[in-house]
């Protein structure tokens, strides 16, 4: 499991980037999906996700759709022109950021 | 795949009761929740089980928490301003006091943390959310706040908000959470939504294309209420916004600095 300041400083960067890929998701989806990817290693706490969510919405990153699913009120976070465009300057600065740590640690492939 | 029934979901509902959260959140934590619940049913434990160990790892101070945690993040003003003048007012207070101010060295260590969440909880902020999402207010202006000629009527009228435009179809959306107090055709002004929120506020959707939520209709910051339009007296799509506090119409972006 990674440290709570490694995943404080991606979150943005990883909410944004999956929504952009489905087009759509909600809360629950979100965090069952990070889990699956990462293999359970980075943990999307509901504590940190819905303010973030909330906040996203708040600066036009995300609006959102509430329909009946199971018979109950599903909410939907869609991604916005916006949103598309911080997603994937984050996600090119991110990876300018993994190379240079490279450099910075010395890390070899293992 | 479970499905949870309508008397499985109630029981998460009563729990979420506890914690006197706003109905949209709570509605979106109740989803949460019961997807929770479901797959762990999904994973071979029974209801019972799955429910106790949900509401175990949701107390309702963690609930709670959390609509602190969502106002929080979603507020505008810097935190340490509202902290500071808090904190000059108590100063006031214990100064005009007989009372000796208490002295206990690990008494004043929390005392900000308390006046953090007693300041979180009762103020709330003016809607400064646009209500085109990704539209910058200032830079889709083509109508502002205050005395003008009225494009109508050709004479000088007071503007008691501000004409964003935008293509028919745009989606409108709540600045902040609320609950709708009319919803429907309002004459001169077209098609109409307006929102109360905490405080006083209300904000104004006029000339709409159309609206999707009713009066009486709880609403979360962000929800779609309906559509860019030029109903009513409108000499094209635009959207027309206000934000009222106390009955007295305010200038949106005046609210942002
Ligand atoms: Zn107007």
């Amino acid at each position: 499991m990674y440290s709570k300041e490694l995943i404080k400083g991606t979150l943005r960067t990883v909410v944004l980037r999956l929504i952009d890929r489905e087009g759509r998701m909600y809360g629950y989806q979100m965090t069952k999906r990070v889990s699956d990817l990462s293999d359970g290693n980075y943990k999307l706490t509901e504590g940190s996700l819905y303010p973030l969510l909330h906040k996203l919405v708040k600066d036009g990153m995300l609006t959102t759709e509430t329909e009946t699913v199971n018979g109950r009120p599903r909410r939907y976070y869609v991604i916005t022109a916006a949103g598309r465009a911080a997603a994937t300057d984050r996600r090119d600065e991110f990876r300018r950021f993994l190379l240079t740590m490279q450099r910075l640690l010395d890390l070899q492939p293992e | 795949m479970t499905i949870l029934t309508k008397p499985q979901v109630a029981h998460v509902e009563a729990h979420l009761a506890h914690a006197g959260l706003p109905d949209g959140l709570s509605g979106e934590l109740l989803d949460h929740l019961c997807c929770a619940i479901e797959q762990e049913i999904d994973k071979g434990s029974t209801f019972d089980a799955a429910l106790s160990e949900t509401l175990q790892n949701w107390p309702i101070r963690h609930l709670q928490k959390l609509h602190r945690d969502v106002r929080f993040t979603t507020k505008t003003k810097p935190m340490l301003y509202r902290i500071s003048a808090a904190a000059a007012l108590l100063a006031g207070i214990a100064f005009l006091s007989p009372l000796p101010w208490p002295a206990e060295a690990d008494h004043v260590k929390t005392l900000p943390i308390e006046l953090a969440t007693t300041v979180n909880d009762f103020l709330f902020e003016p809607p400064t959310a646009s209500p085109i999402a990704g539209v910058d207010m200032k830079n889709n202006l083509s109508s502002g706040f205050g005395m003008r000629t009225h494009p109508y009527f050709k004479r000088k009228v007071f503007h008691k908000g501000i004409d964003l435009k935008a293509p028919t179809g745009t989606p409108v959306m709540a600045t902040a959470d609320g609950q709708v107090i009319f919803a429907g055709d309002d004459g001169d002004y077209g098609i109409s939504v307006r929102i109360l929120h905490e405080d006083g506020y209300v904000t104004v959707y006029h000339h709409l294309h159309d609206h999707t939520v009713q009066k009486g209709d709880q609403l979360l910051l962000g929800q779609t209420i309906g559509a860019v339009g030029s109903t009513g007296l409108s000499t094209g799509p635009h959207l027309h916004y206000e934000v009222r506090k106390d009955d007295v119409p305010m200038d949106p972006l005046a609210l942002l600095d």
